[in-house]
């Protein structure tokens, strides 16, 4: 699925991660404006909607494989959805099943997202010996 | 921008006027003073407080004992807020924190905070950041 302007912008982001749960990364960078800007966590910042399929793909193949989200809460204000999830995932080096708490602001430019933060804890969790 | 320094409270006189917004720049204000016996005072008897990856604490006196066993591992921390949304009872607070390490370096982490009100003291306060680089 890709961007569908009768969709909400809460039904945006669903669709988005549903693409990168499926390991659909054309779709995945339909949703994003060309200069997207995606900072996760404490990592730096990327650009672009490459930069994020990419930062995924290697996540998922090297440290961990997000499986699911349980949102807890979503909020849509003015041209932005936040929402608080529980991500559910496996650590790829021990095949650990893993979850933590994040939140992710997404902000919009025209039905497609143009930035995203996402605050999480999942650095040290990701640690193997974590 | 960063949190208003607090003004003097005067226990039930505080709060009619003042916003939710106004209760959370007090919090933030009470941590960058160190100002634990006012920080805690926001806080519901059965507040439930929980910051990055440590254990969740609930109450008061267990949230002073958490905050007091991080303080001293800093020189001083200060918020720097770049959004805060009130939606109905709850506030989702985006803002970068800047700690000054004991060693003088200035590291930055981006933090979201979720605060649910019950009337109008903190019931749940949830900050979602990776403090690692604080103390590494």
């Amino acid at each position: 699925m890709t961007v569908d302007p009768k969709m909400s912008l809460s039904q945006t982001v669903q669709a988005m991660e549903s693409a990168s749960f499926q390991g659909d990364w054309d779709a995945f960078k339909s949703f994003f404006t060309d200069d997207v800007l995606f900072k996760p966590g404490a990592l730096a910042e990327m650009t672009g909607p490459q930069a994020c399929a990419d930062y995924f793909k290697k996540m998922q193949a090297t440290l961990l494989r997000i499986t699911n989200a349980r949102i807890r809460g979503t909020w849509e204000v003015t041209n932005a959805v936040i929402v608080e999830m529980d991500v559910q995932a496996k650590r790829v080096p021990d095949g650990k099943e893993v979850e933590y708490p994040s939140v992710d602001v997404f902000r919009f430019d025209g039905g497609k997202i143009v930035e995203w933060r996402v605050y999480a804890v999942y650095p040290t969790f990701a640690e193997s010996n974590g | 921008m960063t949190a208003d320094l607090p003004t003097s409270r005067s226990g039930s006189s505080r709060a009619s006027l003042e916003t939710r917004i106004d209760i959370v720049r007090r919090l933030m204000a009470a941590v960058e003073l160190n100002a634990s016996d006012e920080y805690v005072s926001y806080f519901t008897d059965d507040a439930v407080y929980k910051v990055g990856n440590a254990e969740a604490v609930v109450g008061p006196e267990s949230i002073r004992r958490l905050a007091a066993s991080v303080i001293h591992l800093i020189e001083k921390v200060s918020h720097d807020v770049k959004n805060i949304w009130e939606l109905g009872d709850t506030l989702i607070c985006e803002m970068e924190l800047r700690y000054l390490r004991k060693d003088g370096k200035t590291v930055t982490v981006p933090n979201l905070t979720i605060v649910r009100f019950e009337g109008e003291r903190v019931r749940t306060y949830q900050a979602f950041l990776d403090a690692s680089p604080v103390f590494s």
